[in-house]
């Protein structure tokens, strides 16, 4: 890559009130910010939400990022906490939602979720069984086996120890393979999750 | 018994070293609960190796690409020395004796030429001089809460804002359906903060002194949105930045958030 185009030297010459390359940025991270996002929320338009919320604090902390890390894993950072607080923000403000919006369900943090089995008839694939896996599980399991992140990039990503880490992706594994058996087991729902244990 | 979970997820990556691996598989040949847990693991792992990503909104970013610029509009030649935020002169520090130098070329000329304008802020606050409001500014955006959030951090010291911005018309990118239609005069832009924010038995508007106006959108509704100054009274300066959004249909409250400079 062009040593120009390195993101550390985009953060510097945005630092330095350049816009352009502030847009750099942004659109080299777009599309995987947008489907981290996706991803941890499970809904298109908290994802496109999140990930403006993302930017936005991208350009108001960057003074922030040290370059003790490598900027994908502070934006990373700031990604998963955007989530977060917008995940917060959705139970806070149901009434701010657009019609219509109340069967989606709803990305929680901490607990969690309970296992409504009924709930899943319909859905058809991984990203729908996704959803059910409790958050801090959810969010590990797409940074490793979605974004290919290493465990102990993750562990920075979310400030936790690398085997906290490495217990997440587990059990998000496993939930997730569960809520995708749940889904298979709806008669009419048959599923790509399904096709992939068979 | 206990069961290894932090070695289970790199056992399933095929990841485990040798020792390691041979401890799991002696603890796998005596435990149904880590046996099924494995095979449900490798059987998500596969599932989630064909999930392909997913096209990214043309837009996504555009609020904050917009600021970025609006920033870089409003803060080179706009304002004296002092008035530079910490964001910009923190940067020429980072840059080294060249990009200072740089610094030291632009604001040069300007020191000495700033008329004399009445503060906003003390030493707690900005030192950027408030000038009220007198036009409407139209930002093909949509804000939401975080982004107005945002809008009234912008005016913190040294966060990269400068007050009395509203008269500096920065080209936005425009948001592929979240186009500003119908301009809004700035009489009737006032007119709809205070019909929002006016509590029903008050006979002013909002507190403070209104220094933007902005025409844009909030959660896609068509939106005006305040900014104020408010200060502590009895002369003091200003030490708090509110936001008020208002619908543009209605003058209904759609949010307002503030912050302590």
């Amino acid at each position: 890559m062009d040593p120009s185009e390195r993101d550390e030297e985009l953060v510097r010459r945005s630092l330095l009130g350049d816009p352009d390359a502030f847009e750099r940025l942004v659109e080299r991270h777009r599309q995987r910010v947008y489907n981290l996002c996706l991803r941890i929320l499970g809904d298109p338009e908290d994802a496109a939400d999140a990930a403006q919320d993302t930017f936005l604090s991208v350009l108001t902390k960057l003074r922030q990022f040290r370059g003790d890390a490598a900027f994908t894993t502070w934006m990373h950072r700031v990604t998963v906490n955007a989530c977060y607080d917008v995940a917060r923000k959705r139970r806070r403000q149901p009434l701010l939602r657009l019609a219509g919006d109340e069967d989606l369900p709803t990305a929680e943090v901490g607990p969690p979720v309970p296992d409504h089995a009924d709930e899943l008839a319909g859905t058809h694939d991984v990203v729908a069984a996704l959803k059910q896996v409790p958050e801090e599980f959810r969010v590990a399991l797409v940074l490793a086996d979605l974004h290919d992140m290493a465990y102990e990039q993750i562990a920075r990503v979310l400030d936790v120890p690398i085997g906290t880490v490495k217990s997440r992706v587990h059990r998000g594994r496993v939930a997730l393979a569960r809520a995708m058996g749940r889904t298979a087991r709806e008669p009419d729902a048959p599923s790509r999750a399904s096709e992939e244990q068979a | 018994m206990s069961h290894p979970d932090a070695l289970l997820a790199e056992y399933v990556d095929g990841a485990l070293p040798d020792g390691e691996r041979a401890v799991v598989e002696r603890h796998l040949d005596s435990c149904d609960r880590c046996r099924d847990e494995v095979g449900l693991a490798r059987a998500a792992r596969g599932a989630l190796a064909s999930v392909a990503e997913t096209p990214a909104p043309a837009d996504l970013g555009a609020t904050a690409i917009a600021e970025a610029r609006r920033r870089a509009a409003s803060t080179p030649a706009a304002t004296p020395p002092s008035e530079r935020p910490a964001w910009y002169r923190w940067a020429g520090a980072a840059a080294g004796i060249a990009a200072a130098l740089l610094v030291i070329t632009l604001v040069l000329p300007h020191v000495g030429s700033s008329p004399p304008q009445e503060t906003a802020g003390g030493a707690a606050a900005p030192s950027a001089a408030a000038r009220p409001a007198t036009t409407v500014e139209t930002q093909n955006v949509n804000y939401d809460l975080a982004g107005v959030e945002a809008l009234a951090t912008s005016y913190r010291s040294g966060s990269g804002a400068t007050f009395g911005s509203n008269d500096q018309r920065t080209p936005v990118p425009d948001a592929t359906g979240l186009t500003v239609s119908q301009p809004i005069s700035f009489s009737d832009a006032v007119a709809c903060l205070d019909g929002a924010f006016t509590e029903p038995a008050g006979q002013h508007g909002p507190e403070g002194q209104l220094i933007r106006v902005i025409q844009a959108r909030y959660q896609r509704a068509p939106a005006i949105l305040g900014v104020y100054l408010i200060g502590p009274g009895a002369g003091r300066p200003a030490d708090v930045v509110r936001v008020l959004v208002a619908s543009r249909r209605d003058c209904s409250i759609l949010t307002s958030t503030q912050v302590t400079t």
